[in-house]
Parts: structure tokens; C-alpha cells; sequence
């Protein structure tokens, strides 16, 4: 494993120096690449942001441009979220609304701030000068400048076009974010149907996932209890309940099934499940359910292309990800990276159910 | 005693507490405004100080903290200040960098308790760095910062798993009673080590104490492995009595257990050690057992 990490930072200095290649940068940031495999959650984030704040020497692609957004809006990680507000600043078009990321990210990470060093790789010690609060109020500053020194130059007034992450071929591993890159894109083509995994919900009962998802639409999102970082996995879980309630005022609230898998089936046995759920205000019945693979659960990983990657022992990154799937259990929608928002998720199930 | 008295007591002693010393730093922390933590204040040299504040006594309390030229008790004093101040919220937050900082440092310090002080603050953060310095102490790739039991200790903070190979080995070592009871606590979040759990709890070569803190651990971990176990150690009279108090205890207390109340063979084995048992912690087990069933 150390090897494996020299090895990449080797390859990320490297492409520091030549931005024609930044590309693979873009690559480096899915949680399925094999650089992050085995690292703790701390490593994986480290790495992540070093890989973000490289694009402040290579220049920002578009289809970068999802995980810095995705990193200033959910991130925790001081020295991870940082690194985004580089990689703005190496973007010539910037997103609209990126001003007020900006500002809530750095309140966010002020009660976990740290100085940082994004110039060379290194974990923690005494190294870097500003700190990580500081790396990003000098990113407000430079957009509110260029903002100010050509008008209407900076923000896009549309929502961005981005498309399909490239399909680069690293030596770490192929990324691609696979169906429906955002909630920009429309509908991805995706014929087959959720694999017939045994499952198991909040209080035990065990089902097929065919007995769940198919025969009807319904909306699943993935989380996992020991999840740190509380704009994720917990939101997530709390705005599903929120969900839950606007479909249970809706007409088609008795034709949806509302689920949530966890990453980490070993460890979210049924107790826990019920547990977090019923913390955060979800219902259960049998539409709408907590559940973990008993077993197999590479081939729901494999269907969803999910975007998690795994540590020692539990999950050490994962992105927001949440599916809506048609009465065959295909994916219809997927609501990636960004904070989705339960009227979108509504309106996408509704045009299934 | 009723709850009043409690009430009544408790009081009391809060009153004839002796005075913590006064903080002036801390008094003047939470003298500034709420908002004086906010997106655009900051520690950074860069960053203008607070206009008509003077020195700024966070600042100095982390460059005494930092001075390794200064006396440790008035380290330590700075650093009492400033843990207490990290709780303040916001208006710490333009100190955090620093302070952090300041703590990685301390950790490599010459002063033992100063180390493991900083240590434990930086644990408690899951910081990274701390991780580090801890795992290249217990694998042999540093001089050790804090003892081996401490150290698993402190890795243990994080339940993603950080420690687990070095919990592994500290139980294969077996030569240290103390850090193998930590380790155990680093199983407990482990799904893969159930079993190595269970052998623990089970093994009578063992001492009581691991195999209670292994109890623990896997009822944390997999109360579906836990409870069955727990059950045939509290029937068997050759058992640790030790052992089996705390397994009894724990089906006694957690509700997740009290399914084992409706199984009258199981009740009545307690009734009978609870007749046959000389005082201690295991006929204290079965009273309360058999008094949480009647209530």
C-alpha cells in the first residue's frame, strides 16, 4: 500500500508540471480508485485534497468541476476542502452560486481548522504556514476580485453543463461517475435491473431485493452508521425521512418504496439500523425499509457503480448518491456527489411511478 | 435515599468544591463578541488582530504551550486553558489552526505527560498525524510516545479501523495484560474479529479481566454472538464467578436481553446461584437479575 501511494504522488507531482495531462487529476478524485484502497478515512481525505489543490497549477477542467463543488458543499476535511477552493481558482468559468459555498465551507471546517501544505504531501506535522480557513477566504477574496475586474466574467448565471467524467486509463484504476454524472444530465442508459441480492432490513426480515424494487418505483440512497462527516450519511438519512412524509401526503405514496443500504452490512446489523433510522425521524413498514446485503453485496456495488472506497476495516470516502428506479428496478435517475433536494427526488419518482 | 437527597447532597458538594483557579484568558474568550469567530477573523499572522484588544491571551496561552524553554507546570497550565477554550465554540475557531499545531508539536515534546496529554486532545480529533506518531511507536519505527496501552488506547478513538492490525498483534504478543485490554476495545469495531472476540471471552487461560472487556467488545460489536455465550458461562458453575457477575450483570441491565428472562430454566439456574453463592459480585448479579424481572 505504501508503495502503491508513492507511487501516485509520485505521478501527481508529476502532472503538477504538465497540465496537459490533468485529466488524470480528474481520474484520482473517484473514491474507486485503487490509490485510496486500504488508507484510512484522514489518508483518503489528505490525498483527495492534494489531488483538488493540483488544479490550481494544471487549470480546473469541467469535469472536475462536480467533486470541488461536492467537496465545498459537503466536505469536512479542513485540508480536503481547501484544496476545492484551489482548484476554483484554477477554473476560468466557475459555477454559479461557488461565492457562497465558499463562505459556508469555510465556516464549516473553522472548528476542525488546520494550517495546510499543498505543495508537497505529507501528513500533518508542522508544516504549512495559512491555514486552511485562511486558504479559502484568499479564494473569495480572488473571485470577488475578478468578479470586480471583469463583470460578469466570473459566475455563470446557468446552472453548469457537465458531462460525463473522461474515461482515463491510469494505472489506478478507471474512473467514470457511470450513470447520470448530475442532476444536469438526463436519464442514463441503463437496461438491466438491480440484482436479486438477499437482503436484510431494520428488524431483521430478510427479502430479495427483487421483492423490494421490483413491481413498483422507488427511491434508494446509500449511507453507513460510523459515517463522521454529519453532511452526509446523516442528512441523508434525515432528508429521506422528510421524503418519506411528502410522499406519504402524496397520491403515489402507497406505490414507492422508499430504501437506504448501508456500505458497511457487516457492521449495520439490523439494531443499528433501526436505531439510526428512527434518530432521524424515518418510518418503517414494508415500502420503506433500512436494509444491508446479507451477502454479495459487491454485485449492488457493481450496479450502482458506487462511489465508496474502503479502509481497513469500514468505508474510508463515499460520495452522496441517491437512485430513483422505474417498477423494473432500473436506474431511471441518480442524484450524484450534490446535496439533492426531496422536491427534485419527488418529481423524478413521480414521472415512474 | 430519596431523590431529593440526592438533589440536596450533590449540591453541597458542588458548593464545598475547591475553586478552580481563575482563567483570565478564558474570561476574556468569552467576553468577545459571538460573532468575533465568524467566516472573516482568523489566527493567521496575516490576518489583522481584533482592533483595541492588545495581546491577544489565546495566542499567548498557545506560545506558552509551545515553549519548551518554559517551566511543564506552566505548559501545562496553558494547555488546561486552552483545551477548556476549544470548547467554546466559534469564538475559538481563529485559534484552532494554531492550536493544533501547537498540540502536534507537544507531541513529540520532551516532557512525558505533556505528550500524552497533547496526544489524547489530537486522538479525541482522529488527527491524522497523531495517528501516526502513535502507530510508528507501537511498530517499532520511533521510540514510543506514550506506553504501549496507552497508545492502543488513544488509536481506539477512531472506529474506522486505524489500529486494527496493531490490536492483532498486541493481543498475539500477549505480554502486556493492559494494552491487550485495550486492543479488544479496537476489536469492537471490527466485524471481522467476532470470533476472535468470542475466543477470547471463552478462553479460561485467559485473565477475568480480558475476558470481560471481550465481552464487552462483542456485545458492542454482535449481540447475536454475545448473548448466547453470556448465557452458558453464567450456567456453568465452573466458570470464573467474576466472569460470570459481569456476563449476568450485562443480561441483566441491557434490554436487549430481557428476552432471556422468559426462559424459566435459564431464571431458575439464577435463583439457584443466587441461593448457593457466597457474597460478592456474582450473588449481587443475580438480586439484580432476578429484581429487574419481578419489577
Amino acid at each position: 500500500m505504501e508503495a502503491e501511494l508513492s507511487t501516485a504522488i509520485a505521478r501527481i507531482d508529476a502532472i503538477r508540471k504538465r497540465p496537459e495531462l490533468r485529466d488524470e487529476l480528474v481520474a484520482l478524485l473517484c473514491e474507486r480508485s485503487t490509490i485510496y484502497r486500504g488508507l484510512t478515512a484522514g489518508q483518503a481525505e489528505r490525498l483527495r485534497g492534494y489531488v483538488l489543490a493540483s488544479f490550481r497549477a494544471t487549470g480546473t477542467p469541467a469535469a472536475a468541476m462536480p467533486f470541488v463543488v461536492e467537496e465545498l458543499e459537503s466536505g469536512a476535511d479542513a485540508y480536503a476542502v481547501a484544496g476545492a477552493a484551489k482548484a476554483l481558482l484554477g477554473s476560468r468559468d466557475l459555477p454559479s452560486g461557488v461565492r457562497d459555498l465558499l463562505v459556508t465551507a469555510a465556516d464549516r471546517i473553522a472548528a476542525s481548522d488546520e494550517y495546510v501544505d499543498h505543495d508537497r504531501f505529507g501528513i500533518g506535522g508542522a508544516s504549512g504556514s495559512r491555514s486552511a480557513h485562511a486558504e479559502i477566504l484568499e479564494a473569495i477574496v480572488a473571485i470577488d476580485r475578478r468578479s470586480h475586474e471583469r463583470p460578469g466574467s466570473c459566475c455563470a448565471t446557468r446552472p453548469p453543463t457537465i458531462g460525463p467524467a473522461p474515461t482515463v486509463q491510469t494505472p489506478f484504476g478507471n474512473c467514470c461517475d457511470g450513470p447520470g454524472v448530475s442532476q444536469a444530465s438526463g436519464p442514463p442508459e441503463n437496461g438491466t435491473s438491480i440484482p436479486n441480492a438477499v437482503l436484510q432490513d431494520q428488524s431483521g426480515n430478510r427479502l430479495g431485493a427483487h421483492e423490494f424494487f421490483i413491481g413498483r418505483a422507488s427511491v434508494v440512497t446509500f449511507f453507513y452508521t460510523r459515517c463522521m462527516n454529519p453532511e452526509k450519511c446523516s442528512t441523508t438519512i434525515t432528508k429521506l425521512g422528510v421524503l418519506q412524509n411528502k410522499l406519504g401526503k402524496a397520491a403515489i405514496g402507497n406505490q414507492v418504496g422508499v430504501a437506504a443500504l448501508t456500505y458497511d452490512p457487516q457492521y449495520d446489523l439490523p439494531e443499528r439500523l433501526f436505531r439510526y433510522g428512527r434518530e432521524r425521524g424515518m418510518i418503517f413498514d414494508e415500502r420503506n425499509k433500512l436494509l444491508r446485503s446479507v451477502e454479495a453485496f459487491g454485485e449492488i456495488e457493481a450496479f450502482f457503480q458506487l462511489g465508496v472506497g474502503f479502509g481497513q476495516a469500514t468505508v474510508n470516502r463515499h460520495r452522496i448518491e441517491l437512485f430513483v428506479l422505474d417498477k423494473g428496478g432500473r436506474i431511471a435517475r441518480s442524484f450524484l456527489r450534490a446535496q439533492w433536494e426531496s422536491d427534485d427526488v419527488f418529481e423524478a419518482v413521480e414521472k415512474v411511478a | 435515599m430519596a431523590p431529593d437527597g440526592f438533589r440536596e447532597a450533590y449540591a453541597d458538594a458542588l458548593d464545598n468544591r475547591p475553586r478552580e483557579r481563575p482563567r483570565p484568558a478564558l474570561a476574556a474568550l468569552a467576553r468577545r463578541p459571538s460573532d468575533a469567530g465568524g467566516a472573516f477573523q482568523s489566527a493567521d499572522p496575516a490576518q489583522p488582530r481584533i482592533a483595541g484588544a492588545g495581546p491577544d491571551p489565546m495566542k499567548q496561552q498557545i506560545a506558552i504551550l509551545s515553549d519548551a524553554t518554559r517551566p511543564v507546570a506552566e505548559r501545562e497550565e496553558a494547555l488546561a486553558t486552552l483545551q477548556a477554550a476549544a470548547f467554546m465554540g466559534p469564538k475559538f475557531n481563529p485559534y484552532r489552526a494554531a492550536y493544533r499545531s501547537a498540540l502536534r508539536q507537544v507531541a513529540i515534546d520532551a516532557d512525558a505527560h505533556l505528550r500524552a496529554q497533547a496526544l489524547e486532545s489530537l486522538a479525541l480529533d482522529k488527527d491524522d498525524y497523531a495517528r501516526s506518531l502513535l502507530l510508528d511507536g507501537l511498530e517499532g519505527r520511533r521510540d514510543p510516545l506514550v506506553p504501549k496501552a496507552k497508545a492502543v488506547q488513544l488509536l481506539a478513538h477512531d472506529d474506522h479501523g486505524a489500529a486494527l492490525s496493531v490490536a492483532h498483534r498486541v493481543l498475539d504478543e500477549a505480554d502486556d495484560p493492559q494494552a491487550q485490554q485495550e486492543a479488544v476495545r479496537v476489536l469492537a469495531s471490527d466485524p471481522g474479529s467476532g470470533s476472535r472476540l468470542l475466543g477470547l471471552y471463552r478462553d479460561r487461560g485467559a485473565t477475568a479481566e480480558l475476558r470481560v472487556a471481550s465481552a464487552t467488545a462483542l456485545h458492542a460489536l454482535d449481540p447475536g454472538l454475545f448473548e448466547p455465550e453470556a448465557r452458558r458461562i453464567v450456567e456453568d458453575d465452573d466458570e470464573d464467578p467474576d466472569v460470570r457477575a459481569s456476563s449476568l450483570g450485562a443480561l441483566a441491565v441491557i434490554p436487549r436481553y430481557a428476552s432471556t428472562r422468559n426462559d424459566p430454566a435459564f431464571v431458575g439456574k439464577v435463583e439457584e446461584i443466587r441461593n448457593s453463592a457466597a457474597d460478592g459480585p456474582l450473588k449481587t448479579s443475580t438480586d439484580r437479575y432476578l429484581s429487574e424481572r419481578s419489577e
